[in-house]
């Protein structure tokens, strides 16, 4: 409930007045206000007090969005161990009180991965084959959640977002877009899909609410090319071509404050997108935003503006 | 892809050919990034900015029931030089304004990533299936006279089937492509699981049947004003 697709989450979840009680927890405080939530500031490493603080909570529905990308708001180190305690954790506290009767949680398309054998754009019902350590990281939380589902007759659906981008949300795609140089590969331009935060924060609420059992696909309107998204934002493309070009990108990156980790070197090679039809039909997701005018949000973050002292204008 | 027209934006439909732009102002889109892409990597403005020049250079000639709309198979011979899915591209363009989505390009560095900006997508069913989900007009090329993949034409049992015969000759007394469409292939209960197979066998004998009526092998010769 920390991030910000957590606190829209529970902001939209306090909109609906049968929904009772929220409780959350996270390792950082709420990004936006929260009116009638519980919130508790817990490491998801922390595993035992985690699994009380949900144990104790007694919920009937859960939304586990504790799911950290590398280079986030989390190390690369820190990420999966968050990742995959947080969800033992919070799951086992539902085991304990055994009042859960639907689960979401996040995921993402990169458990489909980008290899040969792989459908261009992946529906739910291909096998997922992650090629990076995050997308293995997300296929872990969506097994926890399915063996909760099987273990305790729970609806579980895991929600496997496009990269989620907005102007204030921490994400490496986001942060490297917005280098003056970015690189992109010299060999293809291949296509990306993004969602926008809101429309996943939307998403998971509908999923919650509809009950969904299963992966399901979320991803925004349209999509857009590497060299496109560059572009967009008035950057200038770089291409890179072979291995040690792409080390010695990533390394300049780095030191520019934007690290570039391997799930997103596989989209800025080979693209992400996958088929959103059916969550989109299934949960009534309305219009969601095109990746044009994501990415071009993304651009649109106001530089820093400078204090100056008050002027006398009477 | 959630919808048919997901990604027609800035003015650019991604399934049907609109006003050509000028040469000027689709440079500075390009340069600016303000141009659609669909999630197969199709690039209808970089389509429009290459073909639209060059499809007036070719006669072409295309007869036979081809939807305006919606989602739809073409399949047809894949050729000795391998021409026809780009003949296919061209012709159902000029002669019908809509964007094809070819199945199969060859997996060369570069080449690949051209191929898909013009609308070419894998070889495989469930890029079949994406391409027809999406409301697109697919076309399937044959690699063999023989043999079409069932497993590849299983998404494909539910839309509307077309053979195609295409042709490289003299079309209206200039250098061009024929493309002769077969009536639509019947069509098949969801679900039934020899779909697959008769759709197959239906388009072997249709195929032959059109190849026979257009003389096969001869070139195209065709009057001008016909």
């Amino acid at each position: 409930m920390g991030g910000e697709l957590g606190s829209r989450v529970a902001q939209l979840l306090e909109e609906r007045r049968e929904i009772d009680e929220i409780a959350g927890a996270d390792f950082v405080p709420p990004r936006r206000r929260l009116q009638r939530s519980r919130f508790r500031r817990i490491d998801p490493r922390q595993r035992s007090l985690l699994a009380q603080y949900v144990a104790d909570a007694r919920p009937t529905a859960i939304c586990h969005l504790g799911v950290y990308e590398p280079f986030a708001r989390s190390g690369p180190r820190s990420a999966a161990p968050r990742t995959s305690t947080g969800t033992i954790a919070a799951l086992g506290g539902a085991v304990r009180c055994a009042t859960v009767d639907r689960v979401v949680v996040r995921s993402g398309i990169e458990v489909y991965g980008r290899g040969p054998d792989q459908p261009s754009i992946p529906d739910e019902s291909a096998v997922p084959a992650p090629g990076s350590p995050f997308g293995r990281s997300l296929l872990e939380v969506e097994r926890l959640a399915a063996d909760f589902g099987a273990g305790t007759g729970a609806r579980v659906c895991a929600l496997r977002f496009a990269p989620v981008v907005a102007p204030h949300v921490p994400s490496p795609l986001g942060r490297l877009l917005r280098l003056p140089l970015v690189p992109v590969s010299a060999l293809s331009d291949p296509a990306f899909c993004v969602v926008h935060v809101e429309d996943a924060a939307h998403a998971v609420v509908a999923a919650l609410l509809a009950g969904c059992k299963g992966p399901r696909n979320v991803v925004g309107t349209g999509a857009a090319s590497v060299w496109q998204a560059v572009r967009l934002g008035g950057r200038v493309p770089l291409p890179i071509a072979g291995p040690i070009a792409w080390a010695g990108a990533r390394q300049i990156a780095l030191l520019a404050g934007s690290p570039v980790p391997a799930h997103l070197e596989e989209l800025l090679r080979r693209g992400r997108t996958a088929d959103g039809a059916r969550a989109h039909e299934e949960m009534a997701l309305g219009t969601m935003r095109h990746a044009q005018e994501v990415l071009a949000e993304v651009f649109e973050w106001a530089s820093v503006t400078p204090l100056r002292r008050a002027q006398a204008v009477a | 892809v959630n919808s048919p027209r997901a990604a027609a934006s800035f003015g650019i439909d991604l399934d049907r050919v609109g006003r050509l732009e000028n040469l000027r102002d689709g440079l500075r889109r390009r340069l600016a990034g303000r141009y659609p892409v669909d999630a197969f990597g199709a690039d209808p403005a970089f389509q429009d900015l290459v073909l639209g020049p060059l499809a007036p250079l070719l006669s072409v000639e295309v007869t036979g029931p081809v939807p305006p709309a919606g989602p739809a198979v073409i399949v047809a011979d894949e050729g000795p030089a391998r021409l026809a899915g780009p003949a296919l591209v061209l012709a159902i363009r000029r002669a019908h304004r809509r964007r094809v989505r070819v199945c199969g390009y060859p997996d060369v560095v570069l080449l690949a990533d051209v191929c898909r900006r013009f609308g070419f997508v894998r070889h495989r069913a469930d890029d079949l299936a994406s391409v027809l989900r999406a409301g697109h007009l697919a076309v399937v090329l044959r690699r063999d006279d023989d043999e079409v993949d069932a497993r590849m034409l299983t998404p494909a049992v539910e839309h509307l089937v077309l053979p195609a015969v295409v042709r490289f000759g003299i079309v209206h007394a200039r250098p061009g492509i024929s493309v002769v469409v077969g009536e639509p292939l019947p069509g098949w209960a969801p679900g039934d699981p020899l779909a697959a197979p008769d759709l197959v066998a239906a388009l072997r004998a249709r195929l032959a049947a059109l190849r026979v009526e257009q003389v096969d092998g001869a070139p195209v010769v065709s009057l001008p004003g016909r």
